[in-house]
């Protein structure tokens, strides 16, 4: 019972709430390279999100065991398979947004926003 | 080949792009022709797309023999071919554009061949973008897109980077608000296609966690269409972006996105009738109606020629939502009539800008006296795209607007008609404003005082005249023959729309 309430209940509650911090941190913190991290944050609690909503007790891999065909006894397959995608696009973004914030550090010596805007302004 | 034309339109980009860099490294002088030869093989199999759809009807194309909704499918029905072939000509015409503004060293050939990879993937993306019948293949495609044109807008200097990575975050987040949505969708239907979602989805609109989700969905779609107030990244990035880059993306990327917005609240949601659905349609048409008025008032106050495209564009995009918000048919027809005609427009008005910075080395509006005298070309297609923008006759930009006022007035909007019209009004400040600093100032005693930075030609480089030309009459030709291509491809869009549903 206990398994069953954290799995439907107060994991998805936990997901919400990391969501909310990247989400807020991105807004709030002044630093580029915490912005980033933020950012990094909000996107794994997306993928956190589409594994429980896969995830089932007691369940396999989906992979047909001994003839039995019906779907009850097997995890959902999709999800995952949807996040390999998400992984890589994250990856990616983060990998655009670092050699971004090299650039950026490179010339302006500071990757505070507010310092990095004034000096653009100059 | 030509039974596989929907994934070739989506594949000859990608290949293209992959292959680039060794091309630029084993043959540079091929380089050069490579990209515009893959879009412009890409533009015309889109034709013939849109050929045959008219012809048979809807297109479905499923990936590996596997039938939706358990496979992954391209859609092709009128409107999505249109609009790819919209977006190919665009592409092709501007990486032709491109060619003369980019270094000709060899040291700078890696630098030289990314701008044209990352050109590329911007174009696969956007191609997936209007052909894809599923709504996480869509996603994909949205950050193959998004990704590419982060890079892409960066390359234009240190400032660009920084607006780019601003890009990045906002972006990110408009992305991330999509793929929570669809993970929603996903958990109350348990399925991703779109056909499919069409008859499934809007019994389910009652439901709250369903509400939350096309909240989301609409929010995450708007950031990324830049509809006001998620505009904010926009004016930056177009400004400090290279300029062919911004011709590009510009004027195809946010309509593409606002494509999507429309294909989700009329195709997938079953359009407006539902209650849900007419609260969003409200809502994005009252921010669409602000942005358009805000756009238009930012973009008079601009001295920056691009940050002034940049606030126009605000406002012109927003037009697109507007339309959705009268939803009546005419104003629909006017929808995909404003994405066509400003898809090339705006990138026609990039590419001006592109050119006089290219030869005068300056983008200040305050400095532009005279013109006329040095690049009478470049001024005369100037002319033509502002005559699209603020909307006078015989340019595309008159019948878009001709039909959205028409749509607002038979649908008994008055409030939206009146914003049509006071925003061409100030369109036609900021561009008539311009117009007379081309053709009729002069600087201080009858002299003209712009210098010219490159001397190598007399006006521009041919490789940057001809798209600038060729965008130019297509504007007109489109104007011309708008009546045809509304019964040619839109007609059979209005029976879709008015019967609700159906892919």
């Amino acid at each position: 019972m206990t398994i069953a309430f954290l799995a439907s209940y107060v994991l998805f509650w936990l997901v919400a709430i990391m969501y909310c911090c990247g989400l807020f941190g991105m807004m709030q913190v002044k630093n580029l390279m915490r912005k980033l991290m933020a950012m990094n944050i909000m996107q794994t609690a997306i993928i956190l999100f589409y594994l429980l909503l896969g995830y089932k007790p007691d369940a396999v891999t989906p992979i047909l065991i001994n003839g039995i065909t019906n779907p009850v006894f097997y995890a959902n397959p999709l999800p995952q398979a949807l996040m390999l995608t998400a992984i890589v696009v994250n990856l990616s973004t983060t990998g655009v947004a670092l050699t971004l914030l090299i650039i950026i550090a490179r010339k302006y010596d500071t990757l505070e926003e507010d310092e990095v805007l004034r000096r653009m302004c100059e | 080949m030509i039974t596989n034309a929907p994934v070739l339109i989506v594949l000859i980009p990608l290949a293209t792009a992959l292959l680039t860099p060794l091309i630029s490294y084993l043959v540079p002088k091929l380089m050069r022709y490579l990209a515009p030869l893959a879009l412009g093989t890409v533009t015309l199999l889109s034709g013939y797309n849109l050929y045959h759809v008219v012809n048979h009807g809807a297109w479905h194309y499923h990936f590996g023999g596997w039938t939706p909704p358990f496979g992954i499918e391209f859609v092709i029905d009128p409107l999505s071919a249109t609009i790819a072939v919209v977006v190919g000509l665009v592409a092709t015409l501007v990486i032709i554009f491109a060619k003369s503004y980019l270094p000709e060293e060899r040291e700078n050939l890696l630098k030289f061949s990314l701008f044209y990879v990352l050109f590329l993937l911007v174009a696969t993306g956007i191609f997936g973008i209007t052909l894809a019948g599923d709504i996480f293949t869509l996603y994909v495609f949205i950050e193959i897109a998004s990704i590419a044109a982060y890079g892409l807008l960066a390359m234009g200097g240190y400032k660009a980077a920084v607006s780019s990575f601003r890009y990045v975050l906002i972006g990110t987040v408009g992305a991330s608000f999509y793929l929570l949505a669809v993970a929603f969708i996903y958990a109350n239907t348990g399925s991703l296609n779109m056909a499919d979602l069409s008859t499934l989805l809007p019994p389910l609109l009652t439901d709250r966690t369903m509400i939350f989700a096309v909240a989301i969905l609409v929010a995450g779609l708007g950031i990324k269409s830049a509809l006001w107030p998620m505009h904010t990244w926009m004016p930056d990035v177009y400004t400090y972006g290279p300029p062919p880059a911004v011709a590009f993306i510009a004027g195809t990327m946010t309509k593409v996105f606002s494509y999507v917005l429309f294909r989700f609240l009329y195709f997938i949601l079953g359009g407006p009738g539902n209650p849900v659905i007419d609260t969003v349609l409200f809502i994005i048409g009252i921010l669409a109606a602000i942005a358009i008025l805000y756009g238009s008032i930012m973009a008079i106050a601009q001295k920056d020629f691009r940050r002034m495209l940049a606030y126009s564009s605000v406002a012109q995009i927003s037009y697109l939502p507007l339309a959705m918000a009268i939803g009546s048919p005419a104003a629909l027809v006017g929808l995909i009539l404003q994405l066509i005609s400003h898809a090339m427009t705006k990138s026609l008005l990039y590419m001006t800008a592109g050119g006089i910075d290219w030869k005068t080395g300056n983008v200040n509006v305050t400095r532009f006296n005279g013109l006329y005298k040095i690049m009478p070309i470049t001024c005369g297609v100037f002319l033509v795209a502002a005559c699209s923008m603020i909307g006078l006759p015989p340019t595309s930009g008159f019948f878009a607007k001709w039909y959205l006022l028409t749509g607002s007035l038979s649908g008994h909007q008055l409030l939206f008609a009146i914003v049509l019209v006071i925003s061409s009004l100030l369109n036609a400040i900021y561009f008539l404003r311009l117009l007379e600093r081309f053709f009729f100032r002069t600087g201080i005693d009858d002299k003209i005082d712009i210098q010219i930075v490159r001397f190598s030609v007399r006006e521009l480089p041919l490789s940057m005249l001809v798209p600038m030309i060729t965008m130019a009459i297509l504007i007109v030709i489109v104007g011309l023959g708008s009546g045809y291509l509304v019964d040619f491809a839109l007609q059979y869009i209005s029976p879709l729309i008015l019967g609700g549903g159906g892919l």
